[in-house]
């Protein structure tokens, strides 16, 4: 008797601890998607879907950090930005040393004194570069979540912290023009490791090369997530101090996550400026901080998918939208995080639960119940719809 | 991170409180107490509101600063962080049980499982529920509601569950701030007899306010007043000192 | 010696601007828990208050005593819609009214960028503010003193409505409990409604007088924003004088610092220090003591 009691309690309890089965055909058909996507895209428009899937790299962590961890974080450009700078700033030096160049870069020559700065030096080596995009990220958000954390000042007081961190990161980048390209950023890349970047062909690797890491990315967070670093997590988020009664440091549990979402970031701005050929302080300022928060928040904020679908959805919309109808676009991206954030705190994943249920109604089919259970579970509700479990 | 060694087996694990006093500016809740506490039986602590009761327990805990010292089977706990402190085996429960309430009552009781563990332990997924939480499940007499949302449990099983967290913390002192407040009379019964079941090799204080509950229960007692300990001793002990019939029908003349 | 005291005007000049964006911010941060990012907004409708006042009042100096009541209730306004329209329902979920504010932040700055255009507007600033005086030794334009005295004037005004008025006692009962406060008779939810108009409203005072120092844009708001917020977090949220000491503080550092180097360093001083503060006090300047762990 007690054997099978507890075989199912284990087989429900696995349940649990993993996505559903639903989540992982819907990340199947996912990857398909992008993977065949190129067959039908022409070039230009390659560049922009993985443009935009190193935009939802940033989502992702952010879903970790925030959807699971309540922690809102309104300075993701700055990790987006050090990821960005750091790899633009070895692509320039080994574009400006190419083909028997000064090894100075252009940008210098026209608005400095034709030196390279000596914090740029490092950057000429790839191998210096390529572990300095996810450690010096890292080093910065684990500082910073320390200082916040272990002083356990409110969640309201890292946000507006992280805001002027990203605040003071593009004062500084404008403010310095001959060494980071001021507001113009910095741009015109020929070459990615030794790669000629308008060749067709390496295009479509670069974009094979994004949608691998987006992809390995959504599986590292989505372990995370349902593992048990993810259950602490959500518990240090809806009651943090009944999880440090039981000997856990709720700052560290916190700080690991912002840690792992600044090293999403700062690996989607590395791989953006292969992809956009640009990285300038507009792409990572005050506002597209909190813009990458805006697809987070409608995909679903907690669930698997939902911050991926949720960014890749808010960027085809503002590519398509903001150019030709500026105005209407900017009226839209707010009404939407008006009414997202306020009538639908779980985001459009929170909707298919209910229309399920809906259309088990209309068609009147048996078995609605379980249906209703298990993505109840599935799902794990908002930090924020605290009205949704009643007391 | 400094590790704490958590307490051992068959270690001594009196809970000994000498001169504390805990103030909030010029009020001091609690006043120069002396205490001890030793293994193996059900602890209560009573007394009137204001007793300094609760304050007890949140200085024990970390969570408050104080003067004096309070020390558990020999080390002393000043300095020590609320973590490190439950790390070393004091656990406690809140007067308004505090459980995860969107995480299932396995989920609940495998996080405090792995509170005082290397933090790789928290990289894995669970496949099973560990053998301790099964055992835990028994004992706090849930196992039927293994699967369900904590939320969704009754204020009494809560309580519960929040005590089967404590023990999966592997916590050795107890300590428990009004368990059955709220309680139906079979719930305070299984209750009594869950902590009867938890007491051997662990220290068990119960702060509580229900006499009925405690004159059932009590091995020892100890009555507050005013932020001092009024008499320590047996139940009868207790109910035969003046002083404490005095302060309960001063208490029950002024409400 | 006349280096020193230029600086310390200087510092108290860009404190005092700091003091006017956030002391609206920090009465509804403080009672209401609600970070407003359209705060900065509402600071820019009381600076287009000018612009609009002068399209009919002529005599520069008149359309400023006209703007500031003007502002004060039109910025005041918008907050009761915006209070009454979304925030009132979101209570408990305060880091999701910051991004809720966003979104109207947003859309408020299109709209101005559609009504007035995106470069800056022509503002008429008095004759007699655009001079100088000077001051132990150092020339102080008077539009900055002018400023300072505005700021003073307000922080002492809401204190004393705090204080001494029964509108201002509820706020505050509902600031130190707002449970108590409830069961104790008081309306909680219409102070807070208050609470926002007022908070709004003095938005809309310090647009009007940001005017007579920086440019009218449709984006002015959030220049000020990130400092405004990063005085609320080091004043802590009981006391309005902590967002006074707080403003202060940051403007002489702001002032000394960018006399030296640029601005941008100034910005990463100011925002080490509050960081490095928090250390200190992780609940600002003036914190309340309560039994509550929340």
């Amino acid at each position: 008797m007690k054997k099978t009691m507890s075989a199912v309690i284990a087989r429900r309890d696995r349940r649990v601890a993993g996505p559903g089965r639903s989540s992982w055909i819907l990340f199947a058909a996912l990857a398909m998607v992008l993977a065949l996507a190129p067959m039908v895209l022409n070039q230009f428009n390659i560049g922009l879907l993985a443009k935009f899937l190193c935009y939802s790299m940033v989502a992702i962590g952010l879903g970790l950090l925030w959807g699971r961890g309540g922690v809102l974080s309104l300075g993701q450009g700055v990790f987006f930005g050090l990821g960005g700078y750091i790899m633009a700033m070895h692509m320039q030096l080994a574009d400006a040393s190419a083909n028997g160049g000064s090894g100075v870069p252009e940008f210098m020559s026209l608005y400095g004194n034709g030196h390279v700065p000596g914090w740029w030096l490092p950057f000429r080596s790839g191998v210096v570069t390529l572990i300095a995009i996810p450690v010096v990220p890292m080093l910065v958000a684990w500082a910073l979540g320390a200082a916040v954390f272990k002083r356990r000042v409110k969640g309201a007081y890292f946000s507006i912290l992280s805001q002027a961190l990203v605040a003071a990161f593009a004062l500084l980048l404008i403010g310095a023009q001959t060494s980071t390209g001021g507001s113009n950023g910095l741009s015109d890349f020929t070459g990615f490791f030794g790669y000629v970047l308008n060749d067709p062909v390496n295009q479509r690797s670069l974009y094979y090369l994004v949608l691998i890491v987006v992809l390995v990315m959504l599986l590292a967070t989505g372990l995370l997530m349902y593992s048990r670093f993810g259950e602490v997590l959500l518990a240090v988020r809806d009651t943090e101090e009944r999880v440090r009664f039981l000997g856990y440091d709720p700052a560290s549990i916190k700080t690991a996550a912002f840690v792992y979402a600044a090293l999403l970031a700062s690996i989607g701005g590395a791989l953006f400026v292969p992809v956009a050929g640009i990285i300038s302080p507009s792409d990572i300022g005050v506002t597209p901080s909190i813009i990458f928060l805006l697809g987070v928040a409608l995909g679903g904020r907690s669930t698997f998918l939902g911050p991926v679908l949720g960014s890749l959805i808010v960027s085809i919309a503002q590519n398509s939208l903001s150019s030709a109808f500026p105005s209407f676009w900017s009226y839209l991206e707010g009404a939407l995080f008006i009414v997202v954030i306020a009538l639908l705190p779980g985001g459009v994943a929170t909707l298919v639960p209910s229309i399920r249920r809906w259309r088990r109604r209309v068609s009147g089919a048996p078995g609605a119940r379980g249906g209703s259970r298990a993505s109840q579970t599935d799902a794990v509700p908002e930090a924020s719809a605290g009205e949704l479990v009643s007391r | 991170m400094t590790k704490i060694a958590a307490m051992e087996e068959g270690q001594d694990l009196a809970v000994r409180v000498k001169g504390l006093t805990v103030a909030f500016g010029a009020f001091h809740a609690i006043d120069d107490v002396d205490l001890e506490v030793g293994g193996n039986h059900l602890h209560f602590l009573i007394g009137p509101n204001g007793a300094g009761k609760t304050t007890l327990i949140d200085a024990i805990t970390g969570l408050v600063p104080y003067t004096g010292t309070i020390s558990v089977g020999g080390r002393a706990l000043a300095r020590m962080t609320v973590q490190d402190i439950a790390r070393f085996g004091v656990g406690r429960t809140f007067q308004t049980a505090t459980v995860f309430e969107r995480q299932t009552v396995v989920q609940n009781l495998d996080i405090a499982l792995r509170g005082g563990r290397h933090w790789a332990s928290l990289l894995t997924l669970r496949r099973e529920v560990p053998e301790r939480i099964e055992e835990i499940l028994e004992i706090i007499g849930l196992a039927g509601h293994a699967d369900e949302l904590a939320g969704v449990l009754s204020h009494g099983q809560k309580q519960w569950l929040e005590i089967g967290m404590v023990l999966a913390a592997n916590a050795r002192v107890i300590l428990l701030d009004e368990p059955v407040a709220g309680m139906t009379l079979d719930e305070r019964e299984a209750t009594g007899e869950l902590l009867r079941r938890i007491c051997p090799d662990r220290v068990v204080m119960v702060v509580e306010h229900d006499m009925d509950f405690m004159r059932r229960f009590a091995d020892a007692v100890t009555v507050m007043s005013r932020g001092q300990v009024l008499v320590e001793g047996s139940v009868e002990q207790i109910q035969a000192n003046q002083q404490v019939q005095d302060t309960y029908l001063g208490v029950a003349e002024a409400v | 010696m006349d280096v020193v005291v230029g600086q310390l005007l200087a510092g108290l000049s860009v404190g005092s601007v700091l003091l006017l964006a956030a002391v609206g911010m920090s009465l509804t941060f403080g009672q209401m828990g609600i970070i407003n990012m359209a705060h900065g907004e509402f600071i820019m409708i009381g600076a287009y208050t000018v612009y609009m006042v002068q399209q009919f009042v002529s005599v520069a100096a008149l359309s400023y005593v006209i703007a500031i009541p003007c502002a004060f209730l039109l910025a005041a306004a918008v907050g009761v819609l915006l209070e009454q329209g979304v925030l009132q329902f979101m209570y408990r979920r305060p880091l999701d009214t910051l991004l809720v504010t966003f979104g109207v932040s947003l859309i408020l700055q299109q709209a101005a960028r559609d009504i007035f255009g995106a470069p800056a507007v022509a503002i008429n600033i008095p004759e007699f503010l655009s001079g100088h005086v000077s001051l132990l030794g150092a020339a102080i334009p008077v539009s900055r003193i002018l400023i300072i005295v505005l700021a003073m004037v307000l922080v002492l005004l809401v204190s004393w409505l705090l204080k001494a008025t029964q509108v201002g006692r509820r706020m505050r009962a509902v600031t130190v409990n707002r449970e108590l406060a409830e069961v104790s008779g008081i309306p909680t939810r219409r102070t807070d409604r208050l609470t926002f108009a007022l908070g709004s409203g003095l938005a809309g005072i310090a647009g009007v007088a940001i005017t007579l120092i920086g440019s009218t844009t449709p984006t002015l708001g959030s220049n000020y924003i990130v400092y405004a917020f990063l005085v609320v977090v080091a004043g802590g949220l009981s006391s309005i004088w902590g967002a006074v000491i707080a403003a202060v503080a940051l403007g002489i550092v702001q002032s000394a610092i960018a006399f030296g180097t640029t601005q941008s360093i100034a910005t990463w001083v100011s925002f080490l220090l509050v960081v490095l503060f928090l250390q200190w006090r992780p609940q600002g300047i003036f914190s309340l003591k309560t039994r509550s762990l929340a």
